[in-house]
């Protein structure tokens, strides 16, 4: 044939000789190329819109189909749009039709040569059919006008487009003088329009129009509109809602009367596209069908809804046909969804009769019922009470899991990790371990992280899932993310109980021996050797000397991520053993010259560390890694996520810990909660705490860089996304200031409340006789389930001899692992102490509250008993020479104390004031006050005793003598406090407590 | 249930309900050439030229008696296979696949009553055919009507339309090269609907 080609046939024809998709393409260059210049000359003046006005209808006609079938071979046109719009302008209905369809297919709402358009498509859209009806042709012509532009409109979309017609297709959808075709075109394109730029209607307004066009007796029209319904419905639910009577209307007729025009039955079946469309509306209203079963009265539509569903779900019928046969599952398939979607709110026999006929279905041949079967029944399986039923159908579906088609093959195991729990774990983990083994690349990953999930999700035994990861490893180890083995590594380091750690380094001990293993297996080893491997050291064959030795093997096959863990085991094996030392030193001197930053910088650190730190930093520094932070999503869960999406059932199921999980979370928090106590407690009192508690934060923070520098930087990074979530619930900081409140409260007077949130109130109660005090403490539960695993650790300085009584199992001693006690809803746990003071002090003893709520978060208080100095006071009174003589006699800085405090502009001092400062005094600290060096109202001056239980050398009680001296000055609105005793700790202490007593009595 | 789980959980439901109408449809020939494909959705030029590649990727190399859906993220494929065309279609994952293979289906059958047993060589020659069918039965992806007389009955009152409006003499727009008519030309010697309903004439 001719190259030449003169027609649209011709070039047809010549694009199906072509050979191949090359020739082709030359075949369209070069026909594009023709048409470019048929459209732009560049001799000729082109009009004013951009087209070419040599152009004969006819060619313009024929160079736009070209271009649009060019298009639609999926070439790319950007050519050409000004003969499309000149072909819309025209006013022959032959141009018009052939301009509007191109203009569907090659332009976009976005494209900025449309708003050229804006007015023809306008007038197209309003023209209005002839009212009189004189000449039935002349309607038709508008008709189908109209028809063009409404389609074109739908499809191309645009804001301009939009903003300049909205209102148009809407009025012509509810015109009662647009003829059927008009109005279903309007339905679509306005439901096009309102998708673009959401809001455009206002449901309350609309819906009554929608209920009048659901009674329209044109089937066509009805399905656009519930298109249109259910893209609005979506947008704005509860304007809808009042639709649903109208909905089952129209549903019920479809399936219960079978009432349909013949053309719009459907091998048999009437209408499914609307029943599909009238289903998916009323999914959107899952409370539809609540309180069915108790007759609620006025709810004729909820029976008949309930009539209608049943009737599908009963009574579909199979059919030979496969065009009825899916139109007929189309409808069931739609109709278990809504159930779904209803939940524990319908009636229980549904939920049975569509899991029944979900497991009729995953058995069957036909592979589409198979896949929708399989992917139905997980989404039915996360209904309450439903995953019992679905069980029961495992072994069909690891059937279904060996299928040759992927898309089942997903769904499979999809469901088979919806209906894993602790029963079935075993099984259904080693059967898709099994299936791992001839399982083809394309679900390999999906299935490694799914089996990862379980495992951990379900171990009754953790050691059966350290197992199944190795047996992960060791089958496909390339599609064993890291993240996979950091979540082994984590677990096995937060649960210390049982044999887990020395279990753990014991199998992978065995795992790394051979001189073949996976690179990630080598990973896990030498992570788990430097963390556990003084567990089994002890062990015949696996010294440290030989740990070193089998990790060793590998090191000249791995990359430089795997040396940079291995440096890290190695500088812990060098720490411990001193026989490793020797193998270990020629290791970092030959790898301190490496290519690779990491592993350079980590031998050059770890071999010169023992010069530049102390023996006891370079312990701390190579000391196990503390336990990972807990993160409310595991990474495995995070890559679930992203690879599947958020609506996935396997993602709603990975989040939710199981039950096992939750139980082995409660265990090990108690393992972890009662290590020694390294760090200070956060104090309650004085300005300091905010300081020392930052402090600590900082310790700690300090502690975990320094092992972060010798630990595998990925686990770090894992520990840090890991958010600032603590192990356990402390103290909200916006509590603190009416804990130290409460507590500088308590310490001047004899009763009162120590801390209170919404779970806890922490009541105090304390009387002293001289050196000897008796403390009750009260811990009440406000709680509206227990408190479980209830403990108090009080802290027993030496200054104070202590006793303690308390509710059974109340008290942490710190060495037993008791339980704790269970503080039931509303009742109290009490706890006595009977303290003796053996020497001057100035800080309050440290009371530590941890317990976990009934869901299982733990909490964790650290308070002080406001048991200070003050407590211990007996009043002196002397007269003013006395005092005098004394204040004077305890000059010095080791004897004075001395602050000045200044109020808040808020707070006046009145005499008034100075009364409850003099009250404080002398009742909440117990000072005698000296009445006559207090000459003006602005000073109190008073003297005490602070007694001690200790004795001196004659056997005496040793006592200090105390003064305090309070001077106010209201001009400055400030206070002086000047203590003076013989005891530095004294002098502070007074003066701490005297401080804030002040500050307290401002209130 | 936090607020935020059931803001999402509503906004899930919603999309899926709004999910009614195809994101596009691709037909395909066994050997990969493309012989008809409309984007209802927007794309950009290399999202379509990746949607075409895996098209060819993962819906040819399928055997008959594997299911037909082929699960892609966002969306999902939807084809069914009629002698050697495939027609694809790319539908919302929320969106019911055995309908999605019923409208196909319906597609098919409307050619055919106009075509009067489509073949492969109807779609080729008579492409704005198909097209003009495929936007009277779909529009913006969104199935308009199923009554399959009645889209037939429109685009012949369509064609007669333009018959009736050009004068003889003029420039015949039914004419598309060298004063073959429209139909001699891709009809191949068919009348248009010639199974549909004449119209009033």
């Amino acid at each position: 044939m001719s190259t030449q080609a003169r027609g649209l046939n011709n070039f047809i024809s010549d694009l199906r000789n072509a050979k191949s998709r090359e020739e082709e393409s030359n075949r369209v260059e070069v026909e594009l190329a023709k048409i470019r210049k048929k459209c732009n000359p560049g001799d000729a003046k082109l009009a004013a819109d951009g087209s070419n006005p040599s152009l004969s209808s006819y060619q313009r006609k024929k160079y736009v189909w070209k271009l649009a079938y060019i298009h639609v071979l999926g070439y790319e046109v950007d050519f050409g749009h000004a003969e499309v719009l000149a072909l819309v302008r025209s006013k022959k209905y032959s141009e018009k039709t052939v301009g509007y369809v191109a203009l569907s297919l090659l332009l976009r709402g976005s494209d900025p040569v449309v708003s050229s358009i804006v007015e023809t498509m306008k007038t197209d859209l309003t023209m209005a059919p002839d009212a009189s009806g004189k000449k039935k042709k002349g309607s038709v012509k508008n008709d189908a006008v109209q028809c063009l532009a409404l389609c074109s409109l739908a499809n191309i979309s645009g804001l301009e487009l939009i903003q300049a017609m909205h209102m148009e297709v809407q009025h012509i959808l509810v015109s009662k003088t647009s003829t059927e075709q008009v109005k279903k075109k309007s339905a679509l394109c306005l439901l096009r329009l309102t998708r673009t730029s959401p809001n455009l209607i206002s449901g309350k307004e609309f819906a009554p129009h929608i209920a009048l066009l659901l009674q329209d007796q044109h089937l066509g029209v009805v399905t656009s509109v519930m298109s249109l319904l259910n893209g609005l419905a979506s947008q704005q639910t509860e304007a809808y809602e009042s639709l649903i009577p109208n909905v089952v209307h129209v549903l019920s007729l479809l399936v219960l009367k079978k009432e349909c025009a013949r053309e719009y039955l459907y091998y048999r079946t009437p209408s499914p596209w609307l029943q599909i469309k009238l289903l998916k509306f009323l999914q959107l209203y899952p409370n539809a069908v609540e309180g069915h079963d108790i007759g609620m009265g006025g709810n004729e539509h909820v029976n008949q809804l309930i009539n209608v569903v049943s009737r599908i779900i009963f009574e579909t019928e199979v059919s030979d046909s496969i065009n009825k046969s899916n139109a007929d599952h189309a409808i069931l398939f739609e109709a278990v969804n809504l159930i779904v979607a209803w939940g524990t709110t319908c009636p229980a026999s549904m939920l049975d009769g569509a899991m029944r006929i979900l497991g009729k279905f995953i058995s069957v041949r036909e592979p589409n019922i198979r896949y929708l079967g399989l992917m139905t029944m997980s989404k039915l399986a996360q209904i309450d009470g439903s995953v019992e039923g679905a069980k029961k159908h495992q072994a069909t579906v690891l059937v279904s899991l060996k299928d040759a088609d992927i898309s089942v093959r997903r769904r499979a195991l999809d469901l088979l990790f919806v209906i894993c729990d602790t029963d079935n774990a075993d099984r259904i983990v080693d059967e898709l371990v099994a299936h791992l083994v001839v399982a083809d690349a394309s679900i390999r990953e999906e299935m490694v992280l799914k089996i990862a999930i379980l495992a951990e999700k379900y171990a009754t035994d953790l050691r059966w899932y350290v197992d199944t990861i190795l047996k992960l490893i060791s089958i496909s180890g390339d599609y064993v993310s890291d993240s996979i083995w950091h979540r082994v590594v984590q677990i096995v380091t937060n649960h210390p109980q049982g044999e887990l750690q020395s279990y753990a380094a014991a199998t992978l001990f065995v795992a790394v021996s051979p001189r073949r293993c996976h690179e990630t297996t080598v990973r896990v080893a030498a992570y788990m050797l430097g963390e556990f491997g003084f567990l089994i050291a002890e062990r015949p064959g696996m010294s440290g000397e030989d740990q070193f030795h089998v990790l060793h093997q590998h090191w000249f096959n791995v990359d430089a991520k795997t040396k940079a863990i291995l440096i890290s085991t190695y500088a812990k094996l060098a720490n411990l053993y001193e026989e490793c030392r020797p193998l270990v030193a020629p290791v970092f001197a030959r790898s301190k010259n490496s290519s690779d930053v990491e592993v350079q910088q980590r031998c050059a650190e770890y071999s010169s560390m023992r010069e530049a730190f102390s023996p006891e930093a370079v312990e701390d520094l190579l000391r196990e890694m503390p336990p990972f932070e807990d993160k409310r999503r595991s990474a495995l869960e995070m890559r679930l996520l992203e690879t599947e999406g958020e609506n996935s059932a396997a993602v709603a199921k990975a989040s939710t810990p199981s039950e096992v999980e939750q139980q082995r979370a409660l265990l090990s928090v108690q393992m972890l909660s009662n290590p020694p106590m390294e760090e200070e407690m956060a104090p309650i009192d004085e300005e300091e705490d905010e300081q020392d508690t930052e402090d600590d934060n900082n310790n700690r923070v300090v502690q975990q860089q320094a092992q972060g520098a010798v630990k595998d930087d990925e686990i770090e990074e894992v520990l840090e996304n890991g958010s600032s979530k603590p192990v356990a619930v402390g103290i909200p900081k916006e509590l603190i200031p009416a804990m130290r409140k409460a507590f500088s409260n308590l310490c001047t007077s004899p009763s009162g409340v120590l801390f209170e949130n919404s779970l806890l109130q922490v009541g105090v109660k304390h009387e002293y006789v001289g050196a000897q005090g008796r403390i009750s403490v009260f811990f009440g539960n406000l709680h509206s389930s227990p408190l479980h695993n209830f403990k108090v650790k009080v802290d027993q300085p030496d200054h104070l001899r202590t006793q303690m009584q308390g509710t059974q199992d109340l008290l942490d001693d710190g060495e037993s692992d008791t339980p704790g006690c269970t503080v039931a809803t509303k009742t109290q746990a009490k706890l006595i102490i009977l303290v003796e003071v053996t020497a001057p002090f100035d800080d309050a003893p440290s009371m530590r509250i941890t317990f976990e709520t009934e869901q299982g978060e733990r909490h964790d208080y650290p308070l002080r008993l406001p048991l200070v100095a003050t407590c211990f006071m007996e009043p002196v009174n002397l007269d003013p020479g006395a005092f005098m003589q004394r204040w004077k006699s305890l000059e010095g800085p080791d004897r004075e104390c001395q602050e000045v405090m200044k109020l808040p502009p808020t707070s006046e001092i009145d005499e008034a004031y100075m009364d409850r400062v003099a009250n404080v005094i002398i009742n909440g600290m117990k000072f005698g006050r000296c009445q006559g060096v207090d000459p003006t109202p602005w000073t109190v001056s008073g003297a005490a005793t602070f007694r001690t239980g200790a004795k001196d050398l004659n056997g005496n009680n040793i006592n200090v003598g105390c003064l305090v001296r309070v001077e106010a000055n209201p001009k400055a609105n400030a206070f002086r406090v000047t203590t003076r005793t013989l005891h530095p700790l004294c002098s502070k202490a007074i003066k701490n407590v005297s401080l804030v007593s002040i500050k307290l009595a401002a209130a | 249930m936090t607020d935020f789980d059931q803001d999402t959980l509503t906004k899930s439901k919603a999309t899926a309900a709004a999910a009614c109408g195809w994101n596009f449809i691709v037909l395909m020939s066994r050997q990969g050439k493309i012989r008809l494909s409309e984007f209802f959705s927007s794309y950009t030029e290399s999202q379509k030229k990746r949607i075409l590649r895996d098209i060819a990727a993962d819906v040819l190399p399928r055997q008959a008696k594997m299911c037909n859906i082929i699960e892609k993220g966002e969306y999902k494929f939807v084809y069914r296979r009629y002698a050697s065309l495939y027609f694809i279609v790319g539908a919302p994952v929320e969106m019911n696949e055995l309908i999605v293979l019923e409208q196909i289906h319906l597609f098919v059958e409307a050619l055919d009553g106009y075509f009067n047993s489509v073949c492969e060589l109807d779609l080729v020659f008579s492409l704005h055919k198909s097209l003009m069918i495929l936007f009277e039965m779909f529009i913006g992806g969104m199935l308009c009507e199923s009554n399959r007389r009645e889209v037939l009955q429109q685009i012949v009152e369509a064609e007669e339309l333009v018959e009736q409006m050009t004068k003889p003499g003029e420039d015949t727009s039914s004419q598309l090269d060298d004063g073959l008519s429209f139909q001699e030309q891709f009809q191949l010697g068919r009348k248009p609907g010639a199974r549909g309903p004449r119209g009033n004439r």
